[in-house]
């Protein structure tokens, strides 16, 4: 997909080069720049300053991910460049760099509808940035939309008539488009406003990339006309004759010796020559200059293929097969299967038959006469084809990842510098993490730390980190993993095993919960884990299991309040008051301030009628917990009963306000707006307690009792309908 | 890192002598004497530090100095571009001086980068319904809502901008869904009147608008309903009316200035219907001139009718 992407490229971008590699004009390399963001980052929280380490430690992670994305990118693995990228845009608040990158990689994934709906964006934004601009261009022709690349191309052009860079790109836009005359008028623009050797050069080459031979010699002899030691005039002259010129090459050959004699060490000159004189049959004279090509970095198969060719020819098989050895590893790594593979291979069975070693000749050859087959009848060896994919990037950048800060490092070097960085980028987005996670928002703590378990999964204290977020976050499902993690790690941490557990629970895991708490040595010791063991043991349906744990825990904690209200809780459940009573009275007994105990009790005396006792303990309640929504409405209903309508609306509005979908305070909100005379009010409450609870008998009545107030019989009758077949339902059917 | 260390130092040191500084500011805050917050802010602002320029901005914003808020955070952008709280800071007060685009333009990063914090996908919704561009907004506020569900003011602006693509059906459901959580909410009642209106319910959205007028006789939205439900009974006299209270409560809303126009015309007066069109079109024109903006290009774009 590069490959591709580099063939059909033709925007010009070389201020993006100049922007992704900022670093290489930096005395310092790319890792030392992070690793001092992160420093700067540390002096600011010493100094107090926390809003300039937040901003030095995301510069930190988005130029780190900017690295690492470059290095991917280098090493081939572009979906992980892609992601680094993201990761990138997702730090920093300039999001130009970014969302370039991320673009490009797009568009070498081939993901080019992507790229384009980035690159819109940030070029609706920044519609002076011509590179921006141009690269939407690009992205609009891989998207096969040439027609709105042109009308970018143009429009961009009404802003910044005097950017060369994009009327160059318009011009070769018109001419991939075969609009010839717009595209002559406007390189004769170019020509004008640059009146050099080197735009003739240019526009000469573009002429010669979309086949119009005639106008590339003519730009290309003007080039010359201007100045005879123009660079590359001769070049493409030779490449314009290799194709034209068919009876002969010798043409093609003069003018890559012509140029040769102004750069004798150019290798994309000599590797064309060395082509040219093994296509001519002219193996001796091919040797000199293809020996020079094959030190072109990154190295070229072609190269080698041809030198190996000639080898052959010449009968020095060793020679020839190390070459075409060479060729074909690099052959192989393009992927394609194309005639040039299957000549590398024919070529490497002659050298080893002139060796002798019949066997492997004879596998090359088959693996030949298999690709012979699999090649398209129309790819046929020509030396266009070799000159071209010889020929290099577009002369003023293609939108391709520019890794080139990155390509004089060995792999090793490469892993080195991977590994610096990634613990920089690691280590600022914890710090990030952890600056969340002190100001309570562990949901964005959490999204910190993810982004530090991508690059270095197993960074110190990262997955504890992570899974305690979630677990604060109130999101038990998300942090089982990390706190997995992290207790394998440390098996022993037992505040972890405990956290763990409870996750365990609350994600409807509860067998895992059993198996976390089961060994737990200092459980009897805690009454709330004890009994998060016996409802883990109960949901796992191991009830006969949790009865001794009860049991034991009563034994062992019969005096705390906590546990009291626990046991309490239970007898309401079951009915039985005066037994919750009585346990929510000693708890209370231990400790006045316990949570739940007068909350409960409030409740038990309501449904017994005894309105004042329940609204003294719920005021009670209230005073230790003032938001607790539930013996909020359970006091609100109280006072309703004791007649005390103001308040009881006061008190709604405040559950309301903090739990606006619960159900039953709007039903009463209503209730007593109605109670009031406020029918209108009401209806509007209740119309909204029947969206919410729609199965709610009372509900419909008492909105019907509202419309009836208002006037409004027909919509009155509808409700009070609803409402009898509500209670028929409940009652079930009667024979 | 050996190169961060003098850097390090310097910090440390402005850090102490700045810290007395700024304690004394966030003293001085406290006890409203703004005065000398500002002064001690400036102060230490001077040497650099970003916590002191937000504290000035504070102070600035609180004396309702809106532009020279926004330029002492700018400085502090500067210092600290990816600070949430400068960033925050920035765009709160862009909003509240009616500077959308701006705005806008500072709230994008601050939800790329803290996309679990609702109120930024929120805050930029409204920031590109002022700004005009009601499809963006859509999207900004839906992301707010995946967040955070339940929240009334939310699916009211999500209502208001499917309402000004003229997306009636799609704006009803997250209006109903607000009432269920704020019965009471009288901008989300006439919001949902107006999507009424627009898919032919004349009833309800007379029901509805009626209600609200009952409360605030002078919302807008309730008001151009009414007359929009007037102008198709032929009650012209009414709809102008309506439509009047409707652009003196809100002397930005182009739908009734054109609407008012045409109920001038119904009725004959030539001089109200050039009057309400030319406000029309001058509304129209600010939106245009701010997505223009937006879009980091100069001049208006051509007038179209609602």
């Amino acid at each position: 997909m590069r490959h591709a992407a580099r063939r059909h490229g033709w925007a010009a971008l070389a201020c993006l080069a100049a922007a992704s590699s900022s670093w290489a004009a930096a005395s310092r390399g790319p890792a030392e720049l992070v690793e001092e963001r992160l420093a700067a980052a540390e002096a600011s929280l010493q100094a107090g300053e926390s809003q300039l380490a937040e901003s030095h430690y995301r510069s930190a992670v988005g130029e780190g991910l900017l690295v690492l994305g470059s290095l991917e990118a280098a090493e081939g693995r572009l979906d992980k460049a892609r992601d680094a990228f993201q990761g990138a845009l997702a730090a920093m608040a300039d999001g130009r760099q970014p969302t370039q990158h991320l673009a490009m990689a797009l568009l070498e994934l081939g993901e080019a509808k992507e790229a384009v709906t980035l690159m819109t964006h940030l070029a609706t934004r920044n519609a002076r940035d011509m590179g921006i601009r141009r690269l939407l261009a690009q992205a609009l022709i891989l998207a096969g939309r040439p027609g709105e690349a042109l009308q970018e191309l143009e429009a961009a052009r009404t802003v910044a008539p005097d950017d060369l860079e994009t009327l160059y790109v318009l011009a070769s836009g018109n001419l991939r488009m075969k609009k010839l005359a717009a595209a002559e008028e406007l390189f004769a623009e170019l020509a004008r406003q640059r009146p050099i050797a080197a735009t003739h050069v240019l526009i000469g080459r573009t002429w010669r990339d979309y086949n119009e031979h005639a106008r590339a010699r003519a730009e290309l002899k003007k080039a010359l006309a201007l100045d005879p030691r123009a660079r590359r005039a001769h070049y493409y002259l030779g490449m314009v004759a290799a194709i034209e010129d068919l009876a002969s090459l010798d043409p093609a050959i003069a003018e890559f010796q012509e140029e040769l004699k102004l750069a004798p060490d150019d290798l994309p000159t000599n590797l064309s020559l060395g082509l040219a004189f093994v296509m001519a049959r002219r193996y001796e004279e091919a040797i000199p200059p293809l020996s020079k090509a094959v030190r072109w970095q990154p190295p070229q198969a072609s190269a080698f293929h041809f030198l190996g060719r000639a080898l052959v020819a010449l009968e020095r098989p060793a020679e020839a097969k190390a070459a075409l050895e060479r060729a074909l590893e690099l052959a192989k790594k393009t992927g394609r299967e194309d005639s040039q593979l299957r000549n590398i291979e024919y070529q490497l069975g002659l050298a080893l038959r002139q060796l002798g070693q019949a066997e492997p000749a004879a596998a090359h050859f088959a693996e030949a006469e298999r690709l012979t087959e699999k090649v398209a009848a129309g790819d046929r060896e020509s030396l266009d084809l070799y000159l071209r994919d010889a020929a290099g990037p577009l002369p003023v950048g293609v939108p391709i990842l520019d890794t080139s800060a990155f390509a004089s490092l060995t792999a090793e070097e490469r892993a080195a510098l991977g590994g610096r960085v990634r613990t920089a980028v690691a280590r600022a987005s914890f710090n990030l993490g952890v600056m969340q996670a002190q100001a309570g928002r562990f949901g964005q703590a959490a999204f910190e730390f993810e982004k530090a378990a991508l690059v270095e999964p197993d960074f110190p204290q990262l997955a504890y980190s992570l899974g305690v977020s979630w677990f604060n976050a109130q999101q038990p499902r998300k942090a089982r993993q990390p706190l997995e993690r992290a207790l394998a790690a440390t098996p022993g941490d037992q505040n972890l095993r405990r956290m763990l557990a409870l996750a365990s629970l609350e994600a409807d895991e509860p067998a895992r919960a059993v198996e976390l708490l089961a060994g737990d040595a200092g459980r009897d010791a805690d009454a709330s884990l004890q009994y998060a063991y016996a409802l883990a043991l109960v949901r796992s349906g191991r009830v006969s299991e949790a009865e001794p744990v009860f049991k034991r825990l009563i034994a062992q904690h019969g005096d705390t309040a906590e546990l009291h209200v626990l046991v309490g809780q239970a007898h309401a459940q079951q009915g039985d008051y005066p037994g919750a009573i009585q346990s929510f009275e000693r708890a209370l007994a231990l400790k006045p301030a316990v949570a739940d105990a007068n909350a409960a009790l409030g409740l038990i005396y309501l449904e017994q009628g005894k309105l004042e006792e329940a609204e003294r303990a719920l005021r009670r309640e209230l005073a230790a917990r003032p938001g607790d929504s539930g013996a909020q409405h359970t006091l609100a209903a109280v006072l309703e009963l004791s007649g005390k309508l103001d308040e009881s609306l006061a008190m709604l509005r405040q559950v309301l306000k903090a739990r606006p979908d619960f159900g039953s305070a709007r039903y009463l909100f209503g209730k007593v707006l109605l109670a009031q005379g406020k029918a209108e009010l009401a209806a509007e409450q209740l119309e909204a307690a029947a969206r919410i609870a729609p199965g709610d008998a009372n509900v419909h009545y008492q909105l019907g009792r509202a419309y009836q107030a208002l006037g409004r019989a027909e919509a009155a009758q509808r409700q009070f309908d609803v409402f009898q077949k509500l209670k028929d339902e409940r009652r079930g059917p009667t024979s | 890192m050996r190169r961060a260390l003098p850097l390090a130092l310097l910090l440390a040191c402005a850090g102490a002598s700045s810290a007395q500084t700024l304690q004394q500011a966030d003293e001085a805050f406290a006890a409203k004497k703004l005065d000398e917050a500002a002064r001690l802010y400036a102060s230490a602002g001077e040497r650099g530090s970003v916590r002191a320029l937000v504290g000035l901005a504070r102070v600035q914003t609180q004396r309702r100095e809106a532009r020279q808020a926004l330029a002492t955070l700018g400085r502090a952008r500067a210092l600290a571009p990816n600070s949430e709280e400068v960033l925050s800071a920035y765009a709160r007060v862009a909003l509240q001086a009616r500077l959308p685009v701006t705005a806008i333009l500072t709230l994008e990063p601050l939800a790329r980068m803290l996309p679990a914090t609702m109120e930024y996908h929120y805050l930029l919704g409204v920031a590109l319904m002022q700004a005009g561009d009601m499809g963006s907004a859509v999207l900004a506020l839906q992301e707010a809502l995946a967040l955070e569900p339940n929240r009334s003011v939310t699916l009211v602006a999500l209502g208001l901008a499917f309402l000004s693509q003229k997306l009636y059906a799609e704006a009803h459901a997250p209006l109903v869904r607000s009432l269920e959580i704020e019965p009471d909410n009288l901008e989300g009642l006439a919001a949902l009147a107006e999507a009424e209106e627009g898919t032919g319910e004349l009833a309800a959205a007379e029901t509805h608008a009626q209600r609200v007028l009952g409360r605030e006789p002078g919302n807008a939205i309730a008001n151009l309903v009414m007359g929009l439900v007037r102008m198709k009974q032929e009650r012209y006299a009414e709809a102008r009316r309506f439509f009047e209270t409707a652009t003196v409560t809100d002397p930005l809303s182009g739908k009734a200035h054109y609407q008012l126009s045409l109920a001038c015309a119904r009725l004959g007066d030539a001089a109200g219907q050039a009057k309400h069109l030319a406000l029309y079109q001058e509304v129209q024109r600010e939106v245009a001139l701010r997505l223009a903006e937006l879009r980091g290009a100069p001049g208006a774009t051509n007038v179209t009718t609602p």
